[in-house]
């Protein structure tokens, strides 16, 4: 079990000049090796680039420092590779080192391993546990909620288009003279090969999510809720990688405000046909809404909330929400002093 | 046949030097030690150890108990029935065949019985790989029981004796065990193992009537459910069935599809002469066409020959197919088939359905195979293989006339369905002995298994680890790399078992390595270090293993000049090779075998069959063995680290509660078995190391190191 490299971000989330990728493990030099440029030597700072071996791209300027073990942290190699270049040259690498065979490491993981070989002491290693113990749950809490299932979905789908195909071998194997009847067994492994493939090259993805806060823009209709996105990518000179979502009709952007990361789920940017439009609005925000951890409600401030604002505002729960008002420059100035006080109330001329 | 031509000359050519050495008689008595007692035995004697039940698991138990110096005693409530085979008459198949040969080559008995015995054998799934190829051999039953029961009489330290046990007591603190029987005698040993089948609180059930019976014709045991309940035993109830015994003379075997036996020799024992080399001392020819010596009784004319099968006389099996109309007979009776009615409460095994239940579950299949398999050589009965059932007698009856060939077939025998208590085998650690009571071992059915070979293989390790206890020496754990029996034992004591466990190839993620062509490798420098196989045989092994290991590097040395062999490879109408080749690397083509290299003349003439075998496997599956062998090192990290009995899981702090649960009651040995148990999640299993690591770290001394805890390890290089 604790025998793999593992791989992390190992800087907290936020703004900061440099950030670090630590490998540990038995192939943490090697994995290191085949993305830099330079060589590593043991307890000495390298300076050089991380190519992408793949395209033979640069993806950033950066500083690797190796230690080989016994005489490190985890009593395992470790690398370091501090980078520069943000949030998105940062997570390619990390997705670079999952590539070549790094394991993503749990929470705690590197302060559990220290103390599996010895490194520290139980009480330094019983406090991560209660991390990695909250964080466990947490994650799985995420990955039933956050993911709505989809993924566990897909992956069962897969698991028993495989479960039959070992079925049947595993018939033919073992009771060779019940004349089980012949099926092909290599196309199904090649489509749950596919399907697989297209999760984990969806899982690059998956990294980047992890790391951000998910929000939700939702609002009636033609609120401002694209312009309130366009806005915040635009002048925040924000880092924007458009992604497909997870269903085909909303949008994700990433974007690193202020040293956080933001996975906006945008339900501004889909087009739709007019006579259903109410009806996708707001199928769309409750689907947003399910996904996110952080719900931004867009309204028109300058006119009353309407009933289409209130069959908004009744998919909301619990939900940690952030209420815009949208169109202030439309406002005048006795109609703002009515629309103090909470829920809390940012105001937008996007 | 051609194809048996071929082969005897395929086989002159690659051992010319055939020794014109007489085969031995297979007359059971062969052995020249008559089995001395260590002298008079009296109320006051304490033995070693007890078995209780005279079956498979039973057989291995005591022979491997007195084999290995204890003084030993078999107890079994009838004399006649040592080693019955009240289901099948067969012995072997995947997994199962895998079974008998490592039983083998730890010592034990089966091999040898079933190749005296046998009056048929095949190997299965010879189409697929060689992992999954598996020998099965059709048993003279009758003649498989005696050869067993002359097996325990020609045994030295063994007393047998035949009594119903109905009670099991602990004798103070002196880990002292006694058993009582019926008669109201008891007898006391230092281990006792427990084998007793079906017998505990056993009930037949046929259709609408229930009766008490260990198996057809025999009592249950009840008494001795009481005394497990009484020393804090959990039991469960499980169900297993049989179908009808059929009079051959009322078979029109012209409407059935012969089944013939193997061609080529085959044999279980590493002991028993055969072409594959079980060699013993070396593969000769002469055993292989010299079957005029050999003594079967002449089989009953009523069977149809088939094809002779030059090697040995042997019996076919015959084919048949149900049909649209027992389907039907079957479906109008279901409302009187215990199985659905709820007379029948316990779980019968999935691997193994009742007729009835094939029907149900697999409702859009037009037909199902039933194989017609003799009893014996002399003997009329025939086992109705695929046909296990409880459905009332006339049910059974009609059912079984739908069938072409069985129109006016007389049942001999009616099948049944029996329920049985076992006692569920978290009970047990890997060593078969419970963790409740020290000293006491359970083996076979009691453990919830299912089949003769499953049964056996737990008997022998029971048996080894008794006399292992009593000597005071480390026990034997097989793992999960090692053995098909440790796969079977590991998942038992990690597993909820929810039916009769069924050892299947499924099961052993290694099983690569786990071949039945390499038990003898793999298994038998354990048996020799217990002292239960021979100096001599050993030996053969050994130099088994080393003709192996110098072909292979002979082969990877030589090498094949392209242009010189143009023209004998076009002859072998294989496709040419470009360039200079080792002959190793040659081997690894598909269609290259050892033969192809010494028609090449390439090859080795003096190397038997057998290593041959070895060398093509180890050559053309390398890179896969490899990467097992790879996943056994990473995994062998975890299963070396023990955890101590008594381990506190509900002192771990934010350990889940499922998790702690599952882990109380399975009481795992090693960080690999919790590992294995179902619901303990990665999380789970990383607080568990923190914690133990913390009772190392935090104690100087190790209270995990006492010595009879330490299992014996042996490293194998196969």
């Amino acid at each position: 079990m604790y025998q793999d490299t593992i791989a992390a971000i190992s800087t907290p989330i936020g703004e900061g000049g440099i950030r670090i990728v630590r490998l540990s493990g038995q192939d943490a030099c090697s994995i290191a090796t085949k993305l830099f440029d330079k060589r590593l030597s043991d307890r000495r700072l390298s300076y050089g680039h991380i190519i992408d071996p793949g395209i033979c791209e640069v993806v950033d300027e950066v500083l690797v420092a190796y230690m080989a073990a016994p005489h490190t942290y985890t009593r395992e190699d470790i690398v370091e590779i501090n980078c520069h270049g943000g949030i998105v040259p940062l997570q390619r690498i990390l997705g670079l080192t999952l590539k070549l065979g790094a394991r993503l490491a749990e929470p705690g993981e590197f302060t559990l391993r220290a103390f599996l070989n010895g490194r520290i002491d139980l009480s330094q290693a019983e406090s991560v546990l209660d991390i990695v113990q909250a964080r466990t749950q947490a994650s799985l809490r995420l990955a039933v909620q956050g993911l709505g299932g989809r993924l566990s979905g897909q992956i069962r789908s897969i698991r028993n288009d495989l479960l039959s195909v070992l079925a049947y071998l595993t018939a033919r194997i073992d009771f060779p003279e019940d004349e089980v009847e012949e099926q092909d067994a290599l196309e199904p492994i090649k489509k749950a090969h596919f399907e697989l493939d297209e999760l984990i090259a969806g899982a690059d993805v998956g990294i980047v999510y992890r790391q951000g806060v998910r929000t939700a823009i939702v609002g009636r209709p033609n609120v401002g809720k694209s312009s309130l996105l366009n806005r915040l990518l635009r002048e925040n000179r924000a880092i924007v990688i458009p992604i497909p979502g997870t269903t085909r009709d909303t949008l994700e952007e990433v974007v690193n405000l202020e040293g956080v990361t933001f996975v906006l789920i945008d339900t501004a940017g889909i087009t739709h046909s007019e006579d259903v439009i109410e009806t996708l609005g707001v199928e769309r925000s409750r689907k947003a809404i399910e996904q996110a951890a952080l719900v931004l409600l867009v309204t028109d401030i300058s006119e009353p909330l309407n009933a289409a604002d209130f069959e908004v505002i009744e998919l909301l729960d619990s939900r940690a929400v952030l209420v815009v008002g949208n169109k202030c420059d439309l406002l005048s100035f006795s109609q703002e002093s009515r629309v103090r006080g909470p829920p809390p109330l940012l105001k937008a001329d996007s | 046949m051609p194809l048996q031509g071929e082969l005897l000359e395929s086989l002159r050519f690659l051992c010319p030097k055939i020794s014109r050495e007489p085969l031995r008689s297979f007359g059971f008595a062969q052995d020249k030690d008559l089995g001395v007692l260590c002298g008079f035995t009296d109320d006051a004697m304490i033995y070693d150890v007890i078995v209780v039940g005279a079956g498979h698991a039973g057989c291995e138990a005591a022979l491997a108990a007195a084999r290995m110096g204890c003084q030993t005693l078999i107890l079994t409530m009838n004399l006649d029935n040592v080693a019955l085979m009240p289901c099948n008459p067969s012995i072997g198949g995947p997994a199962k065949g895998h079974l008998v040969r490592e039983i083998d080559a730890l010592g034990g008995e089966m091999g040898r019985n079933i190749d005296k015995t046998f009056i048929q054998i095949r190997m299965l799934n010879t189409g697929k790989g060689p992992a999954v190829q598996a020998p099965r051999a059709q048993a003279d039953k009758k003649l498989y029981g005696l050869a067993m029961k002359h097996a325990l009489e020609r045994q030295a330290n063994l007393y047998v004796k035949q009594a119903l046990i109905e009670g099991l007591e602990r004798i103070g603190n002196d880990s002292i065990l006694k058993v009582i029987t019926s008669t109201g005698r008891s007898y006391e040993a230092r281990a006792v193992i427990l084998t007793t089948g079906t017998s505990l609180a056993g009930r037949i059930i046929i259709g609408e009537k229930s009766f008490a019976a260990g198996r057809a014709g025999e009592f249950a045991a009840y008494g001795l459910s009481e005394s497990l309940r009484r020393l804090g035993f959990t039991l469960g109830r499980l169900k297993t069935g049989t179908p009808p015994r059929l009079d051959a003379r009322s078979i029109d075997f012209s409407r059935t599809i012969i089944q013939p036996g193997s061609d080529i020799p085959l044999h279980f024992s590493f002991d028993s002469p055969s072409f594959a080399g079980r060699i013993n001392p070396t593969p000769t020819l002469a055993r292989l066409d010299s079957h005029s010596d050999v003594h079967f009784p002449p089989p009953n004319p009523i069977f149809p020959q088939g094809n002779h099968t030059p090697w040995r006389q042997q019996i076919p099996c015959y084919l048949v197919y149900t049909n649209e109309k027992t389907h039907q007979i079957i479906r109008a009776n279901l409302h009187r088939a215990p199985l659905f009615t709820g007379a029948i409460r316990g779980t019968g095994p999935r691997s193994c359905p009742s007729i009835e239940d094939k029907i149900v579950k697999f409702a859009d299949k037009p037909w199902h195979p039933l194989f017609l398999e003799p009893e014996g050589w002399e003997t009329s009965e025939v086992y109705l293989q695929g046909a296990n059932t409880s459905l009332p007698e006339d049910v059974q009856l009609a059912m079984i006339r739908s069938i072409p060939a069985l129109e006016e077939v007389e049942i001999i025998r009616v099948g049944y369905a029996i329920e049985y208590d076992f006692v569920p085998p978290n009970q047990i650690v890997s060593t078969m002995e419970t963790k409740l009571v020290r000293g006491l071992f359970l083996a076979g059915q009691i453990n919830g298994t299912t089949g003769y070979e499953e049964a056996a293989g737990q008997g022998l390790v029971a048996g080894i680890n008794a006399a292992l206890k009593v000597k005071k020496q480390p026990p034997l754990i097989l793992r999960r790399d090692q053995a098909y029996i440790g796969v079977m034992i590991d998942d038992l004591v990690t597993k909820d078992l929810t039916e009769p466990y069924r050892l299947l190839t499924s099961r052993a993620e290694y099983r690569l390595l786990l071949r039945q062509d390499n038990a003898d490798l793999r298994l038998t420098p354990i048996g020799h270090d217990l002292g239960i196989i021979s100096q001599g045989r050993y030996e053969a092994v050994e130099t088994k293993r080393h003709a192996v290991a110098t072909e292979l590097k002979r082969l990877a040395k030589t090498h094949l000049a392209a242009e010189k062999l143009a023209g004998s490879i076009d002859q072998c109408g294989l496709p040419s090779i470009a360039r200079s080749v080792s002959a190793l690397q040659f081997l690894r083509r598909p269609d290259v075998d050892y033969h192809t290299i010494t028609k090449l003349g390439y090859g080795d003439p003096q190397l038997c069959l057998d290593c041959a075998e070895q060398v093509v496997i180890e050559t053309k599956y390398e890179g896969y063995i490899q990467r097992q062998e790879a996943a056994v090192q990473k995994m062998l990290r975890l299963e070396q680290r023990h955890i101590p009995d008594r381990f506190d899981y509900a002192g771990i702090k934010g350990l889940r509660y499922e998790a702690c649960q599952k882990l109380e009651r399975f009481r795992p040995q090693t960080l690999g078995q919790a590992s294995r148990i179902d619901g303990v999640t990665p999380a789970d299993m990383a607080l568990l190391m923190v914690h133990l690591e913390k009772r190392v770290q935090g104690s100087a001394v190790q209270r995990f190191r006492d010595p009879n805890r330490e299992p014996r390890t042996v490293n194998l290089t196969t």
